[in-house]
């Protein structure tokens, strides 16, 4: 007979769960909030400061304990440590207001830093600040998710900035060199090149020496054409991955 | 009229020796443009009763609410002297033309002053009575020194010393005394500075040659002395001030002594004897305690003028005084509960400061036909110019000759709204838009000083006010700053006459020496003044007519004004599209200039031996008078004015000289200014659309001050520098209302920072023990590439960050399409022989770097980032070529171990800032038999890849950040090394704010002869923010900091450091983040980036707010 009196009764408020669904069975493990996606990266050693009670649960808020032999036949041990862990890196897990908050942050800078690195003003040929791409973003209704990688978004966010050139903006070029031995026999590959690769002044392009040397800027979208073609039958070497007047006038 | 045409100011330009062109300087507060005001008001430009209220020349809006001036401004005044001549009765009359420059005296402003005194022939140096000398004021008066102006001395606000402190005469002379000799303490050790310097300079003469004469200077005419009439007693809020001729004159009088006499003994140590009326000195006093004449004669009365006034209201004794001083007074005065402005009448009447003022200035102040000839030498740069220069020009500018060569020196570019520019003169409508425009600006400036005494006013007022009305505050407001109501179009107030003609003052006639304004010749002009003044005969270029309508309920005016506001209107549509034009703010030394004339315009590079560099010509289309705001067109304006110059945007950035075409010049424009701009932001508008308008804004801004430096920062900020914070505000007021026109935000700039490693003794082992610190091994596909990295010296890494310049060149040259795009930056470059054999050299001074580095011409593949940094890749057995040799690489996926590195590099693993003093070796490169690759068991290995070389780039970027890992990584943040001049009693002040913003004190030195310390300080950019107002605040302003940007410096701690001893744990806890700073800075750089941070959400679980929903 189960006592059910208050001072018996554990309370649980500030809960955040975490699911796993193993043998058509679902496993709850009850924790506090702000603290699972710590616990998974590996911020916060202690497990303590993460689990609100150190039980496997069936359903938390019914307060339903799984019971031994579930936990043998679903995770091939009845040792609630092992379990709690396997849950804990394997289960589902709702983000809190903060944690949320904080991807966001940090995805929204990471995906800013690589757009202002990747981007130039065609104008004075520099970088914008991450700040301006912001607010240029914010001013075209852009907001990144945190369920995308930072790099597809800056992807995405230039295309659209380029697109709608509410401030003078274009991707920087790539500067690379290309060598190809015994241009002789492959003119057409050779003009395949040049067309990707845009003249820039002082460029110099030999075409009577071996092997075929070419120095020049490409758009940063080409660059995997580029190395297809070139693959077995010559080299690129990047020289810049972003050009930028890094001159500053003082 | 007090209305002066300005057809007399330019008959009155044209005679150098009466004019006068004059700055008036002092720290800030001291009443500097209240005491303009005071003199404003005696040419009638505003009303008398207005004066040292309305600041007319503070023109800006931010500058009336916060009561202080930012920019300074000119006005032209007219004043005419009248001296009695020896047995006749007709006056001689001399006229004078007074440019007078209100300038700034916040520390943050002091480009202007600088500005201003270059333009100056003579100084009007303020001192408040009861502040004393200030640090601005000993900065203005060294100012004065070294530009050799002629300073004359205005102890201002003597009134506070009657009604604040309370001192009796006797204690005020004593305390005026001791102000003059403050000031002239000043001026002592500037003079014993010199006095030394010369005595060096003679010493040094003496060795070289036996007959140098040490030729002592006098310094007896530069100090100021009262009976000299060099100092003036004035409290310029009361209108009143005189200095000790005047009195001598009106005593001479009523003693019957003689003025000569009255003069020397009317300040000092002099007495009356009551019984023989005889004056006596201080032997003659005999242990009786009389009082100074200065005391019982001058002083006193005042004292009693504002005892009967503002202590106790006493009317009958008021008419008596007004009686005995001959001051004429309206029962309405008398009646009027205004007591201040009671007092006004009669101080005013009695010792006007406009007078005192003036007069001082005409009789000490050298015109410019005297002062250009002593000052020759001091504008000249040096001897060589002189020798460069034309001699007729040299000539003309000693003797300020009109018909001579061009020669004039522009100290600033004004930036003005095309509004306030006067129309083309042709325009015959203009008359009623100027009139219109100058009543507008005077009701703006009163307006905006009402406002800011009603902002006052609120602050002080009970908070639960907030129920009444606005009118009934405004009521307040009025009542707290005694504002007369002129400002109301709805109340003309039907005396208004009297403010301005009750100086008509009766005992002038007995004065041999009488001061009149030209209205008073006319009887009937009281009548005509302000009733029905027709404004057909004005002048439409002058917007002074306009003067006395402004007060007249008159429809036609309000339709006017209804008019003029369409057109503001219109004008505000145009200032959208940037109507803006710079004037020149500039000094004639010599000749005249013209509209339509082309003249030479030298920049401040400009060096007469190389003619032809930094010269350009430009076309003067407009001439201007200055008259505060306003702008008066001239045709022509001769030598020894100040004047506005259009024509020269573009031509003249901020200072230049101007010479007459074709004459062999000399450069005006090495004026040294004592700041340099350390305040740094990032400027951005708010709306991203218009960055355009913002680049616009700033390249005006830079040009129209003096002292801000704008550029683009590689992350391509927009980066301002202003003197202060003060200074910038004012900066950014103007660019989002007249320069850019655009909302625009402003935040810290972002901070470069570099990472490093070195060889510590407390590193954790290394990862592989069996390869050794600092060496990692990367398995890929069936290669075994093995790298090494170690640290390199402080030496070696300097040299290759100061000759990146010539590494730069020799690449371009050895592979000749490596690089196309570089621009020679003028310095030279060492080829490549010499470069190798100096860095040879570099590393053969250190024992260890020779071991590391042996046979570095061969291994050398490369530097990084960008191919010129100071970070080494070096490769064994040619796997990766060699970089000066020129052999190909052995191994055929070279170009990706060299882009890995130099990706690796240009982001290092800290906080992807740019790798500093790195050397990586590529060991060797093993392909591995297929009985080695199954023998691998790091589950993150990959046998088959798609696109080698591409993942190459990467795996050798993360291989080398892993070696990076293994020695004790270190974050480099930017270091400014700060320059800061002090004196010693403010010197420990210094140093603790040094030390708390993590700064090192380099050295400190005393400066030989001046009680002045030199410290030489490096501060950390991150906490330079605000380093400059701290040490202002801190030190009252006695220490001022130079910031230069140099290099970066080590923070000296690991920021991966936590703490592992027992004491360690037991004094920081088990994670020390407030301990380390360099794991804050990473950590910060992260979060910017939106990298990882190793930073808990919530530190503890528990404590988080509890909440009843999930």
């Amino acid at each position: 007979m189960p006592i059910n009196q208050p001072s018996g009764q554990i309370k649980l408020t500030n809960v955040s769960l975490v699911r796993l669904k193993k043998a058509r069975k679902r496993f709850e493990v009850a924790c506090y909030q702000n603290k699972v996606q710590d616990y998974r990266k590996g911020i916060e050693k202690d497990l303590d400061e993460v689990l609100q009670i150190h039980q496997v649960f069936m359903n938390v808020s019914k307060g339903l304990v799984a019971n031994k032999e579930d936990l043998q036949k679903c995770f091939g041990t009845t040792n609630v440590d092992d379990v709690i862990e396997e849950i804990m890196h394997k289960g589902e897990i709702q983000l809190s207001e903060k944690e949320r908050q904080l991807m966001l942050n940090k995805v929204n800078n990471e995906m800013l830093t690589i757009v202002s690195a990747k981007c130039i003003n065609p104008v004075s040929k520099k970088r914008y600040p991450p700040t301006m791409i912001h607010k240029a973003l914010q001013e075209l209704k852009f907001s990144p998710v945190i369920n995308k990688p930072a790099k597809l978004q800056a992807l995405e966010a230039i295309k659209l900035l380029v697109s709608k050139q509410i401030i003078p903006i274009v991707r920087a070029k790539m500067k690379v060199k290309v060598a190809i031995s015994e241009p002789s026999r492959q003119p057409e590959l050779i003009e395949k090149i040049s067309k990707l690769i845009a003249s820039s002044p002082g460029e110099s392009t030999k075409p009577e020496l071996d092997p075929w040397t070419c120095t020049g800027l490409i758009d940063p979208v080409n660059y995997r054409d580029l190395m297809t073609l070139c693959d077995k039958k010559g080299t690129v070497q990047v020289l810049d991955m972003a050009v930028i007047d890094n001159t500053t006038h003082n | 009229m007090p209305r002066v045409e300005s057809e007399t100011y330019k008959r009155l330009q044209n005679d150098p020796s009466c004019i006068r062109n004059i700055c008036i300087v002092a720290h800030v507060d001291h009443g500097k443009t209240s005491l303009s005001d005071s003199l404003l008001a005696s040419n009638g430009i505003i009303s008398q009763r207005l004066a040292g209220k309305i600041r007319f020349l503070d023109a800006r809006p931010d500058e009336q609410l916060r009561g202080i001036t930012m920019e300074s401004s000119a006005i032209s005044l007219y004043f005419r002297v009248l001296r009695k001549q020896e047995g006749s009765d007709e006056p001689l009359v001399s006229e004078h033309l007074v440019n007078l420059i209100d300038s700034p005296g916040h520390i943050d402003f002091s480009s202007e002053v600088s500005a201003a005194s270059r333009l100056c022939d003579g100084a009007v140096v303020l001192v408040d009575v009861v502040e004393g000398v200030c640090s601005q004021t000993v900065t203005v008066l060294r100012q004065c020194w070294t530009e050799k102006l002629k300073p004359i001395l205005v102890l201002n606000k003597i009134d506070r010393l009657i009604t604040e402190l309370q001192l009796t005469p006797q204690e005020a002379y004593i305390h005026l005394s001791k102000v003059i000799e403050q000031v002239n303490s000043v001026i002592g050790s500037f003079f014993a500075n010199e006095r030394q310097l010369d005595d060096l300079f003679w010493r040094e003469q003496l060795e070289k040659n036996e007959n140098a004469e040490y030729i002592e200077k006098d310094d007896s005419g530069i100090y100021f002395n009262p009976t000299d009439n060099n100092v003036i007693f004035a409290s310029a809020i009361d209108g009143w001030g005189f200095n000790i001729g005047q009195l001598a004159k009106f005593y001479e009088q009523k003693l019957g002594a003689k003025r000569e006499n009255l003069q020397k003994v009317l300040w000092g140590d002099f007495y009356m004897d009551p019984k023989t009326k005889k004056i006596i000195n201080n032997k003659g006093l005999k242990g009786r305690s009389l009082k100074p004449l200065f005391t019982s004669l001058i002083l006193e009365n005042i004292w009693k003028i504002y005892q009967n006034i503002i202590t106790s209201r006493d009317s009958e004794m008021v008419e008596k005084i007004a009686k005995t001083l001959n001051i004429k007074l309206l029962a309405r005065d008398l009646r009027s509960k205004d007591d201040k402005q009671l007092l006004r009448t009669i101080m005013g009447q009695w010792l006007p400061v406009s007078t005192a003022v003036l007069l001082t200035v005409i009789e000490k102040l050298p015109s410019p036909l005297e002062s250009q000839t002593d000052r020759l030498n001091t504008i000249l740069v040096s001897e060589s110019d002189t020798a460069a220069m034309d001699p007729r020009l040299l000539k003309a500018m000693k003797t300020c000759d009109k018909e001579g060569p061009v020669s004039a020196y522009v100290s600033k570019m004004l930036s003005i709204p095309r509004e306030e520019l006067p129309v083309e003169s042709k325009r015959i409508a203009s008359s009623d838009e100027l009139m219109e425009r100058s009543r507008k600006a005077r009701e703006e400036a009163l307006n905006a000083a009402k406002h800011a005494g009603m902002v006052e006013n609120m602050a002080m007022m009970d908070l639960n006010d907030n129920s009444k009305n606005t009118s009934d505050l405004y009521k307040r407001a009025k009542d707290t700053v005694m504002t007369p109501e002129v400002g109301e179009q709805t109340k003309p107030k039907p005396s208004r006459n009297n403010d301005v003609f009750c100086v008509v003052s009766e005992p002038s006639s007995a004065l041999d020496l009488e001061f009149e304004y030209e209205g008073e010749d006319d009887s009937d002009s009281q009548d005509n003044f302000g009733l029905d003044f027709v404004p057909t005969d004005i002048d439409p270029n002058d917007p002074l007519s306009s003067m006395f309508e402004y007060e007249e309920e008159d429809p036609l005016l309000e339709s006017i004004k209804q008019i003029s506001e369409d057109v503001n209107d219109e004008v505000d549509d145009i200032f959208d599209e940037k109507e803006e034009c710079l004037v020149a703010f500039a000094r004639i030394y010599s000749g005249t200039l013209r509209v339509g004339q082309e003249i030479s315009v030298l920049g401040p590079k400009y060096d007469p031996k190389c003619p032809e560099e930094h010269i350009e010509t430009a076309i003067i289309t407009h001439l201007y008078l200055f008259m505060g705001k306003e702008l008066v067109p001239l045709d022509v304006c001769p030598s020894g004015n100040i004047v506005g110059i259009r024509g020269l945007a573009g031509k003249v950035l901020k200072s230049g000289t101007l010479i007459e075409k074709g004459v062999q010049g000399v450069n005006l424009a090495g004026v040294n200014f004592h700041f340099t701009p350390i305040v740094r932001v990032a400027v951005e508008p708010a709306n991203p659309v218009e960055m355009s308008k913002l680049v616009r804004g700033l390249k005006l801004l830079d040009q129209a001050d003096p002292c801000v430096h704008t550029y683009v920062e590689n992350t391509g900020e927009h980066i301002l520098c202003t003197a202060g914070e003060l200074h910038l505000e004012r900066c950014l007021k103007d660019l989002t209302e007249r320069f850019a026109g655009i909302e625009i935000t402003h935040s810290e700039p972002a901070i470069p920072y570099r990472e490093t490693f070195l060889s510590a003794s407390d590193m954790n082992p290394p990862q592989n023990s069996q390869l050794g610190r600092g060496v990692h091994e990367l398995l890929l596909s069936q290669y075994k590439i093995t790298f090494r990295t170690f640290p390199l010296s402080g030496k070696v890494t300097d040299f290759l960050s100061q000759h990146q310049n010539s590494i730069k060149n020799i690449l371009k040259t050895s592979t000749s399409s490596m690089d196309p795009v570089i621009e020679s930056t003028g310095s030279s470059f060492l080829d490549k022989k010499s470069l190798l054999v100096a860095f040879e050299e570099v590393i053969n001074q250190e024992e260890k770097s020779r071991e590391l580095l042996s046979g570095f011409k061969v291994k050398l593949a490369g530097f990084g980032p960008s191919r010129v940094g100071c970070n080494i890749l070096l490769s064994q057995d040619n796997l990766l070529g060699s970089l000066f040799e020129g052999t190909p690489a052995a191994f055929e996926y070279s170009d990706s171990i060299k882009n890995g590195f130099q990706l690796a590099v240009s982001e290092g693993p800290l906080a992807n800032e740019p790798v500093q003093g790195m050397c990586v070796l590529v060991e060797s490169v093993h392909k591995m038999s297929q009985d080695e690759i199954e023998s691998i068991e790091d589950p993150r290995y990959q046998q088959h890849i798609v696109d080698l070389s591409g993942r190459l780039i990467t795996s050798t970027r993360d291989a080398i950040h892993e070696a990076f890992l293994d020695w004790s990584p270190r974050i480099m943040w930017a270091i400014y090394s700060c320059d800061i001049q002090t004196s010693v009693d403010v010197l420990g002040k210094v140093y603790a704010v040094i030390l708390q913003r993590h700064g090192k004190i380099i050295s400190e030195e005393m400066k030989e002869g001046t009680p002045f310390f030199q410290i030489e300080a490096h501060v950390p950019v991150v906490e330079a923010f605000g380093l400059s107002e701290d040490i202002r605040k801190r030190t009252s302003g006695a220490a001022q900091p130079q910031l230069v940007f140099s290099g970066f410096e080590c923070i000296d701690l690991d920021p991966f450091w936590v703490p592992t001893t027992e004491e360690e744990l037991e004094e920081l806890g088990d994670t020390a983040d407030r301990e380390n700073i360099a794991r804050k800075h990473m950590n910060a750089i992260r979060r910017r980036k939106g990298l990882f941070i190793e930073e808990k959400v919530v530190e503890n679980a528990e404590k988080q707010r509890t909440l009843k929903k999930n």
